[in-house]
């Protein structure tokens, strides 16, 4: 018969011999007793009263029985009345009740536990009892009410120095403690039992950090402790308790943690930093018995905020860990720190007794959530583990691990060295590893289901993992929607990707010719996975909507990432391979091939890796980055910054538009150069190979003002082979600064601009600045080896320059008669 | 409902307290008799728990809890009283079933003899015997059980095993291959 059949026919067989009723006379002669019977007081709640034995077979019988029942009553009535006595003789050596009020026995439970003998109850009445206890009998202390009604608060004022400062000091002794809460001073310990059993129950303790400290035996339950110390403990269960900050267990046997809380509160647990302790007061480790225990004086001991198991093989089932487990064979902490340490009863070699069990525990959170050190050999099973860090580490051990779950987070397994076990784990949702195999590493992997965004499995070269087919690898997918025009993806255009994808997803499309043009209204990044250049759009301005001008990626309003995608379209002047209408656009390692158009945003975006063959038109209100790109023949930066960018030149992808192209159907052609219009673009460390023309509106009622808008900045920049490289006119104040000019036929060239042009370096070529108008200001510049004049001056030009050096091979300064320039000595005129 | 009588018998109501008890007067008295398989032993058990909860009630922190509670002295009760009786030595005769014990060698094919089994469960040792009546009788899963009888769950669901043990091993050997008239048993 199967157990399920055989506990079925046990519960029948009670439910069969169960009697259905009880009998009348039960309740009534309940309620009679009840009548007689003086309720006690509720001061007396939790005290002992002698037993009432009712014996119902004298209610019954014949009048014969009935009178030998009176009289049997009487009798019994005088012997109760030897009871009674009996039983306040018994109450006064059993039970004392404390009350701070004065209606107990005794006002402090001191003076109780004086009175007391071994088996004396303690009942303490609700109160605050400023004392700590020296607890030498085998009492039970109990307080009455609510938990809270009775708080113990103690100091160490008048303690001696043996130990650390105490509550309650248990001295061998087998007491109970139940129903209270305890506070005392951070720097003590509030239960401190030496040897001997304690029963704590129902009890708050609000000390740290080491509340509770037993080396003895026995039971915890129902007790929020701020901290624990099972050090050299034998035979303790610890059941739904919560125990926060830091736990250690160390050189113990027999310890059980059921349905407990590991909890970790940062305002309140902190983590005290290691203190040197003089070797001389390190333990002798080893062979050390009760008698050779001696306490190391010293500063309060480091304590990380963790569970601690040091030597010992506790059992944890069925609790919560937001606290990290630290498993290790050796007692670490006690060899390495010294400190104030009162050596345990150590048996056994503390490495032969590191197995503990883990089983059906809950992880979360954690930074890792378990840790194995040293030869520590723990059986971790059927636990659970939420998005930790890592769940599990293991060193150098041979631990067990099987049937664990493992979802979320960061890694599964790391295994660093030895030949741990892994059996039927699951791991999933992790970002990866799932597990992780260090070169030392030779674990043995059997029936496990191992998936992670990720990487699944991360194996050192020369780690010798024993994996057979019995595990599950999940394969890593991508989430992405993929488009091959080959048919092996998902789709076969981007358009159709488009359409599926919703904000946030990934179209990847692999290599090939696409013939399309792409419409993006979601939130989606475009990523070609090949060769750059080998994912190819192949546009055409058929069937578009004609509101805009022809386009080959039209993005409306959008947050998009186009990545490593080639573009191609028609050689019309109309059309534009990507048009960004706002929105926010990233173009990373993209390639327009030559055209009219290659980029029109007024949006804001970034750019990388980008080459542009064609015309590129950035929005005067935008704030866009461009770095390492190479940008061809005609740019209109609006409002962009140009980081370490070629601006390039070649006349046969440039072709210039003709004279008379506005009259043209579909005009062809470019305006080489890049065009600054009323808009403050910044060009840092970047190479021109084309002109840079700074146009500003002027200021109607001070046509000579420069116009707030047009303020660009070129830094570090080199310009080289140009006619004039850059012009400045019509009211900007660009910012020229440390550029360098070679074989321009003019470096600078300034019309109705108090431009700044400070330290440039301008050789070979014409001439170096041209200054037309108003009063721009040249400091610090050098001109050498031009043609000359290095500077020419004229009109009403009133140019202030200091500190420049210019030399030429003709005229150096070209001053005309109307013009006031401010030069001083300053300047170095070869 | 309870909770008002709760409070009214924690301010010396004994209506209310009896109005409690009543309540669980069928249940108390089963699993005192099912524990000391006597029922006037059981009847002073629960006459026991019933008095020392109504002078106690006080001591009860959570009104809701007070059925568990009760059950749980009466458990006490109960070990009180087993205890007393252990002393002495009984000697019962049991009468097999004869007609329900068919001659089978293997116990997998035995189909119960709840009379025999039930005889079987009062021989074993009183805690054991606790355990299966609190969560078989009572229903309770072993955490609330193992609450009742205040003892920790790992020793509730020993003290199950090897009471379960104990009777699989009572059945097979006492499914004789041919009806048969047990002899008594010393306890």
């Amino acid at each position: 018969m199967n157990d399920q059949r055989f506990e079925h026919e046990v519960r029948a067989a009670l439910d069969e011999a169960a009697p259905s009723l009880p009998p009348d006379r039960l309740m009534h002669a309940f309620e009679q007793e009840a009548r007689r019977t003086r309720r006690r007081p509720r001061w007396l709640a939790h005290s002992k009263e002698p037993p009432m034995y009712y014996d119902s077979r004298l209610a019954v019988g014949s009048p014969q029985v009935r009178m030998v029942s009176i009289m049997a009553a009487t009798l019994m009535l005088l012997l109760s009345l030897a009871a009674v006595g009996a039983g306040i003789y018994r109450l006064l050596q059993d039970e004392i009740v404390v009350d701070q009020s004065g209606n107990g026995d005794y006002t402090t439970i001191s003076e109780a536990l004086e009175a007391a003998s071994d088996g004396t109850s303690i009942v303490v009445m609700p109160g605050t009892y400023n004392e700590y206890l020296d607890v030498t009998k085998d009492v039970s202390i109990q307080g009455s009410g609510n938990r809270s009604d009775v708080l113990i608060e103690y100091t160490h004022d008048g303690q001696s120095g043996g130990v650390w400062g105490y509550g309650l000091l248990l001295d061998e002794v087998d007491a109970s403690i139940r129903n209270m809460e305890i506070r005392g001073p951070s720097d003590g310990t509030a239960i401190r039992a030496l040897g001997g059993s304690l029963a704590l129950e129902d009890v708050v303790i609000h000390s740290g950090p080491f509340a509770l400290w037993t080396t003895g035996s026995g039971t915890i339950r129902n007790v929020v402790s701020y901290g624990l110390i099972l050090d050299g403990a034998h035979d303790v269960v610890v059941e739904d308790s919560q125990l926060w900050c830091t736990v250690r267990i160390a050189g113990t046997s027999g310890v059980t943690f059921e349905r407990s809380r590991f909890l970790l509160d940062s305002e309140v647990c902190v983590e005290e930093p290691a203190n040197e302790v003089p070797e001389s007061n390190l333990p002798n480790s080893g062979g050390n018995t009760r008698e050779d225990s001696t306490f190391i004086e010293g500063d309060p001991v480091a304590y990380p905020l963790a569970v601690q198991v040091e030597a010992a093989s506790p059992t944890f089932v069925d609790s919560t860990f937001e606290l990290p487990l630290l498993v290790r064979a050796r007692l670490v902490e006690a060899a390495a720190i010294g400190v104030r340490y009162e050596l345990a009863v150590y048996e056994d070699p503390p490495a032969t007794r590191a197995r503990p069990v883990i089983e059906d525990n809950t992880f979360t959170g954690l930074e890792t959530a378990i840790s194995v050190f040293d030869s520590a050999t723990p059986e971790i099973r059927e636990n659970t583990f939420v998005d930790n860090g890592t769940a599990v580490s293991v060193g150098t051990s041979n631990a067990v691990l099987a049937s664990n779950m493992v979802s979320g987070g960061g890694a599964g397994f790391a295994l660093t060295a030895a030949r741990p076990e892994l059996l039927g784990n699951t791991v999933e949702g992790v970002a990866g590893p799932a597990v992780s195999i260090a070169e030392r590493a030779g674990p043995i992997l059997r029936d496990n289901v191992l998936c992670a965004d990720g990487e699944v499995l991360d194996i050192a070269d020369t780690a010798t993992p024993d994996i057979d087919d019995s595990n599950e690898i999940c394969e890593v997918t991508s989430d992405a929607i993929v488009v091959a025009a080959d048919g092996s993806g998902d789709v076969t255009t981007i358009t159709e990707a488009l359409e599926a994808a919703v904000d946030g997803d990934e179209i990847e499309v692999m290599p090939g010719t696409y013939e399309e043009y792409l419409d993006v209204t979601k939130d989606v990044s475009i990523t070609g996975v090949g060769e750059r250049g080998e994912i190819l759009v192949e546009y055409t301005h058929e069937g578009q909507d004609g509101q805009t001008w022809g386009y080959g990626a039209r993005l409306d309003g959008v947050e998009v990432a186009i990545r490593n995608i080639a573009f191609r379209g028609p050689a019309i002047a109309d059309g534009t391979a990507i048009v960004a209408v706002g929105g926010s656009l990233s173009l990373e390692d993209v390639i327009v091939h030559p055209g009219p158009n290659s980029l029109e945003t007024s949006g804001d975006g970034t750019m990388r890796g980008v080459e542009l063959h064609g015309a590129t038109r950035i929005g005067r209100d935008s704030t866009f980055t461009v770095e390492d790109s190479q940008l061809w023949c005609e740019v209109h930066p609006g409002g962009g910054t140009f980081i370490r960018t070629e601006f390039l030149y070649e006349e046969a992808k440039c072709p210039e538009m003709e004279p008379d192209c506005c009259a043209q159907a579909d005009p062809t052609g470019l305006v080489p150069g890049i065009w600054i219009e009323t808009s403050s673009p910044t060009f840092i460390d970047s190479t021109f190979e084309l002109e840079v023309e700074i146009d500003g509106l002027p200021d109607p009622e001070d046509p000579d003002a420069p116009p707030p808008g047009a303020r660009p900045v070129i830094e570090g920049s080199t310009f080289h082979g140009l006619e004039t490289a850059i012009t400045v006119h019509d009211s900007a104040t660009a910012s020229i600064r440390e550029n360098v000019f070679t074989d321009n036929a003019t470096a600078v060239s300034v019309g109705k601009s108090n431009a700044i042009i400070e330290g440039n370096t301008v050789t070979g070529g014409g001439s170096g600045f041209v200054l037309t108008s108003v009063k721009p200001e040249l400091t610090r510049n050098t001109v050498s080896e031009v043609a000359g004049p290095a500077v020419s001056i004229t009109g009403a030009a009133a140019p202030i320059l200091r500190d420049n050096t210019l030399c030429a091979v003709g005229e150096v300064l070209e001053i005309a008669d109307t013009a006031t320039p401010d030069i001083d000595e300053s300047n170095e005129v070869c | 409902m309870q909770r008002e009588l709760v409070e009214r018998a924690r301010s010396g109501d004994l209506d209310a307290f009896s109005d409690l008890a009543r309540d669980s007067l069928t249940r108390l008295y089963a699993v005192a008799t099912l524990i000391l398989r006597d029922p006037h032993r059981a009847e002073d058990a629960v006459q026991d728990s019933l008095l020392h909860a109504w002078k106690h009630i006080e001591a009860l922190r959570d009104p809701d809890a007070f059925e568990a509670w009760l059950h749980r002295i009466t458990v006490r009760a109960c070990y009180k009283l087993a205890r007393k009786e252990r002393r002495r030595v009984s000697v019962e005769v049991r009468h097999l079933h004869e007609a329900a014990m068919p001659g089978v060698a293997d116990p997998s094919d035995w189909v119960g003899d709840r009379e025999q089994l039930f005889d079987a469960i009062g021989r074993l040792p009183v805690d054991q015997r606790a355990v299966m009546v609190v969560h078989y009788y009572l229903g309770l899963p072993l955490s609330r059980a193992a609450e009742i009888l205040d003892i920790p769950v790992g020793t509730a669901k020993s003290r199950l095993h090897h009471g379960l043990t104990a009777l699989r091993r009572t059945v097979r050997d006492e499914t004789p291959a041919t009806p048969s008239v047990a002899g008594g048993e010393a306890r």
